[in-house]
């Protein structure tokens, strides 16, 4: 879902190109509140993963892939800000050094990944959780189901963003509708790979480390003790 | 990170490596989604294309993993480290370091 130079006119590509800035710079600051001493690392690692499996295109239909986006797994794993900040780092060496994804649509690919998938992903993560918690408390077992919901919902999320943006700064006359329907249409397909390796990559850290996932942090609060209670620090 | 946290993060990495020099070898080449929709919708004659510094592919792979893990790491330690300190811990500046030293 890598938006090349010369889909969005040049307004649009500055309205984008904004909208980036303006989330990396808000990400900065709001990733210090998720980030300490041990999940500092696990931020590299992710952006890494992300990248390595968005390298990985898996068949969705005749004639079609589609890749993983990340964006909720990163979400779920280091919080909602660090993981804007890892889409962007992985966005920006894809163009810089791939020609994956445009120049002039860089902003446009961090406005799509990096910022509707994160939010639009982690908010169905949550609402999703929430729901998974009253019926089954305090078990840590639904996290990664509900991620694996936040993932399929945030592919179709993203390429419908991407219609819309076409709507207003299009280079070529289409209907939008049947953009809008076949973009979210072939991205649900997309989705389902995106919501297996979430959920699976969330289980396996959730089974090794779970006092690392953020997306589990409220979880841990309440059913504080036992296993999942995070190591002994010196703070806190 | 303790002698664990250091074992299992190292783990992680060698997952990635294998999955961008190995892995990928069998991705498909069909185009994407996004890639699809432009040509049965007649923009994809829209798209400027441009060649990159480097073509994706098992060593290129490795290299890009490693790029988006220092450029992450920094900007991760960077993030954190300008948290105002509410309490002083000595553990800290030693933890990072030892971070710095396994990125690198």
């Amino acid at each position: 879902m890598h938006v090349p130079d010369g889909f969005l006119d040049v307004p649009t590509s500055l309205g984008t190109a904004a909208v980036a800035l303006a989330a990396t710079a808000a990400a900065l600051r709001g990733a210090r509140r998720e980030l300490d001493e041990r999940s500092a690392p696990l931020a590299g690692l992710v952006a890494t993963f992300v990248f390595a499996g968005q390298m990985v295109n898996f068949p969705v239909a005749a004639g079609t892939s589609g890749h993983l986006i990340g964006a909720t797994l990163a979400a779920v794993l280091v919080g909602p800000w660090t993981a804007t900040l890892c889409l962007t780092v992985v966005l920006l060496v894809q163009a810089l050094l791939f020609a994956d994804g445009g120049l002039t649509a860089l902003g446009t690919n961090v406005t799509l990944m990096g910022v509707v998938a994160v939010w639009i992903g982690y908010a169905a993560f949550r609402a999703t959780l929430t729901v998974a918690r009253r019926l089954a408390p305090g078990r840590i077992g639904v996290v990664a189901p509900c991620a694996a919901i936040g993932g399929l919902v945030s592919v179709p999320a993203a390429a419908a963003a991407f219609a819309g943006l076409f709507a207003i700064g299009g280079t070529a006359p289409v209907d939008l509708g049947l953009l809008l329907a076949a973009m979210t249409g072939v991205h649900v397909l997309i989705g389902l790979g995106e919501a297996a390796i979430t959920g699976l990559v969330v289980a396996s850290v959730l089974g090794v480390r779970p006092d690392l996932v953020h997306g589990a942090r409220s979880l841990r609060a309440r059913s504080s003790g036992r296993i999942l209670a995070p190591a002994p620090q010196v703070v806190s | 990170m303790t002698r664990r946290a250091r074992v299992w993060w190292l783990a992680g990495l060698l997952a990635c490596l294998l999955i961008a020099g190995i892995v990928s070898r069998w991705a498909s080449a069909e185009p994407d989604g996004l890639e699809r929709v432009a040509e049965d919708h007649g923009l994809a004659g829209q798209a400027v294309a441009r060649t990159g510094l480097l073509e994706y592919g098992p060593a290129t792979g490795v290299l890009g993993v490693l790029a988006v893990l220092a450029l992450t790491s920094g900007l991760a330690l960077l993030a954190r480290r300008r948290a105002p300190v509410a309490e002083p811990s000595a553990d800290a500046p030693v933890d990072a370091s030892r971070g710095s030293d396994q990125a690198g």
